[in-house]
């Protein structure tokens, strides 16, 4: 997934990687309420767009994620690039894609324009959603600036890389790099090398009953999330090699999200 | 042939003649209101037949909801009803279930009578009805497919045979995120699953038809003569615009609908160029009851019943941001294109960041290309504040509002969600009223009732559902709210030339009423009953059940 505020540069990214792919993969555009250039820019290329509403289940009667998910998976194609509105929450988007059928989110890619990251962060009205699309990302690109990461958004990530608007793309990138990794459809051709989830832990879920559970599942790759407790909420961080639980003032989003080897399902019930 | 109603009093929102007796119509056209006296110049000269059905009732321009949604009405009224509160439905009277016992009563009765392929009821509602579960929808009937779907709309619940008539197994969903297999529950995110499963069938030809076939009669019954439909496109444009001329442009259909397409969806892959061809072909194409003219819905902030709304500092009680609909530099630039065409712009705002937003992009507009009598109106208003409300007088915009949030959401609003000076003054309208600015009352069916007694019964006496007054200084008088459901809701969809109040010259549209509501106590404002509709000079009664 790929989020981003508008100019962000999130089109020109998918493009490149369009024109970089070993083999075609379906692109999605949310671009409902932006003007009409994104879907124009990806024309020609494998793609397909919809609209998602904001905030409202009702909406989601008709403004069908799911629906569109399922019917590209009747296509013949390895791996799905989703470009999020540019005022989608990123956090939100992510627990709605993983409601899909068939489907497991790679990671999700938050671009950020560094020329317009100055503004945008001192913006009443935006900086709170810019914020939260770094924060939701599993990987931040700041973009169109060459010299060096701007520190405003230094200041909220210790994980900006730059991509540079010349020249290759960042090698893990690389849609074969990404897509080999976990996007694999799950009842598709091949077994899926990875699996996605995002499960919600029981309330006041103790941090050492998470390490223990990942220590006894060699296969998990990755857990990353809130544990949410009656008076406050820890924010978790963890891999094969490091387990980190911090103690936060509030969650900022929701759930725990694992990535796991394989293709066996993992039973949370211990966590849930 | 001319037509004269006599009534007990005939309000006609006309400052010049504000009351009157008697009312002569001829070929859907008022020749004059006044007295049977005063008409005679007329009566003298052409045939006359008096009318006296009505002449114990009161009589007022016929209402106007300037903003609801017939498409997603279209949804939910077929499903059947079981809810807390009791509802009146032309088809039937849905009685209070306030117990888990009586829900599911209710659900065997109903069970019993339908033969639906999939039995939905709607509202569900843990307070009143107990935690739901397929195992109590199986203990109505394990072999035929059931769902009960939460009040909210948030959240539903499913049987065994549901899930296997839909193919949906553990395997398939089990671990995904707010979806509860045991328990056959889907909610938020969860239910974005259940509705794709269930889509052939809620969208389905048949359904849909009676689901219009229905709001109809909701719109007929709540004494509407016009209603605007705030977002032409929500579904599918194509499919809304051909089904609603087969439904609506009949000699049974006793309202016109004002029709405002979704500006997201009509812009969307156009240049702007094609878009205004679009739309003046649509305006060109109208019939009698359904009208596309210069006017367009844009949308800033997120829904208010999910605490999505962008709002100013200090914020939500737990700190959670609203959201964005529209980028809101995406929102000026279609706001500013609207507006060098001259179209009367709706801007859907529920915060008083999203009031903001749309405020500055009207001052944009207003500083380019300077114009007045605009109609730039915000929709829903949930929260505002004072200072935004002179703003909004100041550039020319009115105001459209869902008052129905300060009864079913203040109380719950106060404590949970944005505090009690804030949730109290949700809906500040008399503030409005005072600055001058157009105001509306609205239902935004099916977000709430369809029944403008009922908004202006909100808006005159603001008393919450657990009884509570809040707010009282922005309390309405009975006449600013009648204006509000009557002749403003006219100036909204820019339509006052023509209907809203009784004069001579405007189409016959009248709404007639047990009582008055201008001297009736206020707390019965909304016991007051709709006894017929005049819609353009053709009288339509209303069934009680």
């Amino acid at each position: 997934m790929i989020a981003g505020y508008l100019g962000a540069g999130k089109t020109t990214l998918i493009n490149r990687m369009l024109a970089d792919a070993v083999q075609p993969f379906a692109v999605i555009v949310n671009d409902l309420g932006a003007l009409a250039v994104d879907e124009a820019l990806i024309a020609g290329q494998r793609g397909t767009t919809l609209s998602l509403t904001n905030g409202c289940a009702c909406c989601q009667i008709s403004a069908d994620l799911a629906a569109q998910l399922a019917r590209l998976r009747q296509d013949d194609f390895s791996a799905l690039v989703f470009e999020a509105s540019g005022v989608a929450k990123a956090s939100r988007l992510a627990t709605l894609t993983s409601q899909a059928e068939g489907y497991a989110l790679a990671k999700v890619v938050t671009l950020v324009d560094g020329l317009d990251a100055p503004r945008l962060l001192a913006d009443a009205y935006l900086s709170p959603l810019i914020k939260e699309q770094i924060a939701a990302a599993d990987w931040v690109l700041q973009t169109k600036r060459s010299k060096g990461v701007h520190p405003s958004l230094a200041a909220l990530s210790k994980d900006i890389d730059q991509l540079s608007s010349q020249g290759r793309l960042p090698a893990a990138l690389a849609p074969e790099y990404c897509f080999e990794q976990t996007a694999r459809l799950e009842a598709g051709i091949k077994a899926p090398l990875f699996q996605h989830r995002v499960i919600f832990p029981r309330p006041d879920l103790a941090p050492d009953v998470l390490q223990t559970f990942i220590a006894d599942h060699p296969e998990i790759e990755r857990v990353k999330g809130w544990l949410v407790g009656s008076t406050d909420a820890v924010l978790v961080q963890a891999t094969r090699a490091h387990f980190q639980a911090r103690a936060v003032a509030r969650a900022h989003g929701q759930g725990l999200q694992f990535i796991w080897r394989g293709d066996a399902e993992l039973n949370f019930s211990a966590l849930t | 042939m001319i037509e004269v109603y006599v009534a007990k009093n005939i309000i006609t929102m006309n400052p010049s003649l504000p009351e009157a007796t008697a009312i002569a119509v001829r070929d859907g056209e008022i020749l004059e209101v006044g007295s049977l006296e005063s008409l005679s110049p007329w009566l003298i000269r052409d045939d006359y037949q008096i009318i006296e059905t009505f002449q114990d009732c009161v009589i007022v321009p016929g209402f106007i909801d300037p903003h609801l949604h017939p498409a997603m009405a279209a949804v939910i009224l077929p499903m059947h009803f079981i809810t807390a509160m009791p509802w009146t439905l032309p088809w039937c009277e849905v009685p209070a279930s306030l117990t888990s016992h009586a829900f599911d009563q209710e659900m065997q009765r109903i069970s019993a009578t339908v033969d639906d392929e999939i039995l939905i009821f709607w509202g569900h509602h843990d307070l009143w009805h107990g935690t739901m579960h397929r195992d109590r929808l199986d203990a109505i009937d394990a072999d035929r497919p059931i769902v009960a779907w939460n009040r909210s709309f948030h959240e539903l619940h499913m049987n065994a045979a549901c899930m296997a008539q839909l193919g949906i197994t553990e395997a398939s969903i089990s671990g995904r995120a707010q979806i509860d297999f045991e328990a056959g529950r889907f909610f938020e995110n969860g239910l974005a699953f259940a509705i794709q499963k269930l889509n052939p069938y809620i969208l389905s030809d048949t359904r849909f038809t009676l689901g219009l076939e229905r709001l109809k009669q909701v719109v007929h019954a709540g004494g509407h003569t016009t209603i605007g439909d705030l977002a032409v496109g929500l579904f599918d444009f194509e499919r809304e615009l051909a089904t609603t001329v087969k439904i609506f442009e009949r000699d049974d259909t006793p309202f016109r609908i004002e029709q405002v397409p979704h500006g997201a969806v009509i812009t969307h892959n156009r240049s702007f160029e094609e878009t205004q061809t679009l739309l003046s072909n649509l305006s060109s194409n109208n019939s009698h009851r359904l009208n596309f003219r210069a006017r367009v819905k844009l949308f800033s902030d997120g829904a208010f019943f999910s605490q999505l709304a962008q709002l100013l500092a200090p914020g939500y009680l737990d700190g959670h941001v609203g959201e964005w609909l529209t980028a809101p530099e995406v929102l000026h630039e279609h706001i500013l294109n609207f507006w060098r065409a001259g179209y009367q712009i709706h801007v859907h705002v529920t915060g008083d960041m999203g009031v903001e937003v749309a405020l500055d992009g009207l001052a944009k507009a207003q500083a380019e290309h300077p114009r007045l009598l605009h109609g730039f109106t915000l929709e829903h208003m949930g929260y505002a504040t004072p200072e935004q409300i002179e703003r909004a007088r100041a550039l020319g915009a009115s105001v459209s509002a869902n008052i129905y949030y300060l009864h079913e959401l203040s109380g719950r609003y106060a404590e949970l969600s944005v505090g009690y000076e804030r949730a109290s003054t949700m809906g500040r309208l008399k503030t409005c009223f005072d600055a001058g600015i157009t105001t509306a009352l609205h239902s935004d069916f099916s977000m709430a009732p369809a029944q403008p007694l009922l908004n202006m019964w909100v808006a005159v006496n603001r008393i919450n559902a657990q009884g509570e007054q809040m707010g009282a200084a922005e309390c309405l008088t009975p006449e600013q709210a009648l204006a509000a459901v009557t002749l403003n809701a006219a100036k909204i969809l820019g339509i006052e030339t023509f209907t809203g109040s009784l004069r001579a010259g405007k189409r016959a549209d009248l709404t007639v009423l047990s009582d008055n509501p201008l001297t009736v106590d206020p707390l019965l404002i909304k016991d007051i009953r709709v006894v017929a509709t005049v819609f353009e000079g053709s009288v339509a009664p209303i069934e009680t059940a």
